[in-house]
């Protein structure tokens, strides 16, 4: 086992599109730049599996307030309205950026940007009018704001690749680093190990940037399920503060096969029709659409009304063949040859669905400033890793997620690169390093102890479960704290790691059962309910307390330290307003019901 | 599931698939220039290796893995 020592200006850690985009930027500005990712950068993190990227642009006919009152309403007046503001008018760009890359987007006349015949509605896709984003309304009806272009291509993220190599940007795959290294209050580099051969890393360097994506506890849901945050709960032990960290999401997923969903594939081969039913065969949803199912779908469950089907009916397979065949082409997957193959027929058969709790959301994260400057000195963050707060208790708008990557990624290239010119590298000290050495290789060295797919196992029998973190309340997130507790006290530190694969798996846990502990500890701490974030015993917004964001950060003793910082007044709303008028999205939880 | 099988009559060596891997389950068999699965309990079904194998040397299996503990 080799010990590697690296120099540069800029490293980048992760290999998702806002690491990539961060890379590119940062080497076009003049930055020397390492991009370090745990898999192999171009086939993995979610940017390898997401389809559509939202474009907002006022030659279309795009209005701005319009869009902006819209993500308040779905964010219930606790956004960052500067950070929405920024990622809408900045997506265009980003998106020709993309085009620039050599990322092909589907191509549709009627309303696409006809001058350049690149942009796009998918072909196929359901009409703009009736399904922009998605949106979760429950009762109020659909408004078209604004066009998504969408992926059609499985590859995009190699094209990134390619691009961050000619930028002259050097990616170096399989490294995974677990630890930030410190110097006079300043972040000076990072540490961890090649999880193929095992051998050790230390890159110095005068920033670095966070870009490792979501933090997830491997559940049910696909595409996310190598991204534990390591970036968010290393930073997190940097000192730095994060934002947003109460505010999880799941996405629903066919019980019987591993497949993302069955509502993709039936939204995407034209005619969408389908309901939703609870065990006793009614149509619980009316006629809400699907974002909302983090909330609706569990609380259903709860009332003792479940389980939850989901079925497409009125369509004939041989019609939509063409459809179909496209569809297993996405980037989102081969569902439909997959359902086939588990004996599944997505035109006949009603599909049990369930939750797959995914844990922090595309807003929460490392707190970042507008020039992706996270607390602490010379560490940036961007896209699922970044704390932006542009899009509060719930998920505004579909493609706004790529979207925000993409405009993150940019940002910090820029000030990244700046902060480097301007800075002299710091050299580490040996006894940090050896202090790192002994935390990264420990498990490696035990002869015995408890193995990573239990320990894994016993997360997520914690934190999986509905009524943890979906439908929750005080007592039952103290208990699956108790639980993160042990699991922190007694399993992490007797942790073995047979190899350097199994090492992956340890320091993945290790992240994990930080991140646990920061989303129940947040989450207990917000006494309200507000969007997705339901509390059964605090069921409902509470304007007077909580029109505030909850920051989380370790003091010098290593304990968790909560505060609220309030929402700025210009950004709460109309006060005045009735409760049912100013939260127009009522998702049926407690009192409202 | 998990991915079940690389057909090694049909691997031809490439190794796209121990790229395409974003749990690291699959590694290359110097010797016998073939890919191999490692860790199969870490497969979390993405199908990458499947879709992006040249040869068609791979079969994953979509049925759920009942080790994941579902929401309800
Ligand atoms: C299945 C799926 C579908 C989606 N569909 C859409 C969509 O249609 N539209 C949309 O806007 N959004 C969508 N999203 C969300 C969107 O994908 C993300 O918001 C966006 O891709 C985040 O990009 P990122 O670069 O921040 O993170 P990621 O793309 O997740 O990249 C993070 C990278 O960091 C690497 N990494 C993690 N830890 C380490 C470490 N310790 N060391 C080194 N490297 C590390 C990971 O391997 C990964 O490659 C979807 C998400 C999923 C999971």
């Amino acid at each position: 086992m080799a010990e590697k020592r690296l120099k540069t200006d800029v490293l980048v850690i992760g290999g998702g599109l806002a690491g990539c985009f961060t890379a590119v930027t940062a080497r076009e500005s003049g930055a020397e730049v390492i991009l370090a990712e745990k898999n192999y950068c171009g086939k993995t993190g979610s940017s390898h599996y997401a389809r559509d990227i939202m474009i907002f642009k006022e030659e279309w006919g795009d209005n701005f307030g319009e869009w902006m009152s819209q993500f308040d309403m779905i964010g219930e007046h606790i956004i960052n309205q500067e950070w929405a503001e920024i990622i809408l008018r900045e997506s265009y760009p980003r998106f020709r950026d993309l085009v620039d890359w050599g990322v092909p987007f589907y191509l549709n006349d009627e309303f696409g940007d006809t001058s350049t015949g690149l942009v796009s509605y998918a072909i196929g896709s359901p009409a703009p009018e009736e399904e922009p984003f998605r949106y979760a309304f429950r009762k109020t009806k659909y408004r078209k704001v604004g066009k998504v272009a969408k992926y059609g291509e499985r590859h995009k993220m190699m094209i990134a690749r390619r691009k961050v190599l000619k930028s002259g940007a050097t990616i170096i795959d399989r490294i995974m680093l677990t630890d930030l290294i410190k110097k006079n209050g300043r972040v000076i580099g990072a540490a961890g190990f090649h999880t193929v051969n095992g051998d050790l890393y230390f890159i110095e360097a005068k920033a670095v940037v966070i870009a490792t994506g979501c933090l997830t506890f491997r559940g049910a849901w696909h595409g996310c399920r190598s991204n534990a945050g390591e970036g968010v709960t290393m930073g997190y032990r940097a000192g730095a503060d994060l934002s947003g960290m109460e505010f999880g999401y799941g996405m629903y997923v066919v019980s019987d096969c591993d497949t993302v969903t069955i509502d993709g594939p039936i939204a995407e081969i034209g005619a969408k029709k389908d309901r939703v039913t609870n065990g006793l065969g009614e149509e619980f949803m009316d006629d809400i659409p699907h974002i909302p199912t983090n909330i609706l779908w569990p609380i259903e469950v709860h009332k003792g009304n479940g389980p939850i089907y989901h079925e497409a009916y009125g369509m004939d397979r041989e019609k939509f063949k063409d459809a179909l065949d496209k569809y297993n082409k996405t980037a989102e997957g081969p569902w439909i040859e997959m359902l086939d193959r588990a004996g599944l027929d997505i035109f006949k058969d009603r599909f049990q669905q369930y939750m797959g709790f995914v844990g922090s959301t595309w807003a929460g994260g490392l707190l970042i400033n507008t020039n992706c400057e996270t607390t602490v000195p010379g560490l940036y963050a961007v896209g699922d890793a970044a704390g932006t707060d542009y899009t509060g208790p719930t998920y505004s708008a579909l493609g706004s997620g790529m979207c925000s990557a993409c405009v993150t990624g940019y940002r910090a290239g820029i000030n990244a690169a700046k902060f480097a010119r301007e800075s002299i590298q710091l050299e580490a000290s040996p006894e940090e390093i050896d202090s790192l050495k002994n935390t990264i290789l420990t498990p490696l060295e035990r002869k015995s102890g408890f193995q990573p797919d239990h320990v894994l196992l016993r997360i997520q029998q914690t934190i999986l479960p509905y009524e943890v973190r979906m439908v929750m309340h005080g007592k039952r997130l103290e208990a699956a704290l108790t639980m993160i507790d042990f699991f922190k006290e007694h399993f992490l530190p007797r942790m073995q790691a047979t190899d350097s694969h199994q090492l992956r798996n340890v320091h993945e846990i290790r992240s994990m059962i930080a991140g646990a502990e920061i989303m129940l500890r947040t989450a207990l701490f917000r006494t309200e309910s507000r969007g997705w974030f339901f509390r059964e015993d605090y069921p409902r917004r509470d304007d007077k307390n909580w029109l505030k964001w909850v920051r989380v950060k370790q003091d010098e003793k290593g304990q968790m330290q909560l505060s609220t910082e309030d929402v700025p007044r210009k950004w709460q709303g109309d006060l005045s307003l009735p409760y049912e008028e100013r939260y127009p999205l009522q998702y049926g939880y407690g009192e409202e019901a | 599931m998990v991915i079940k099988r690389i057909d090694n009559d049909k691997c031809n060596g490439c190794r796209i698939c121990v790229d395409a891997c974003p749990m690291d389950v699959i590694r290359f068999d110097e010797e016998n220039n073939k890919a191999v699965i490692k860790y199969a309990t870490d497969c979390i079904c993405c199908y990458n290796c499947e879709e992006d194998c040249p040869t068609g040397a791979i079969y994953v299996d979509p049925l759920r893995d009942p080790q994941v503990p579902p929401a309800w």
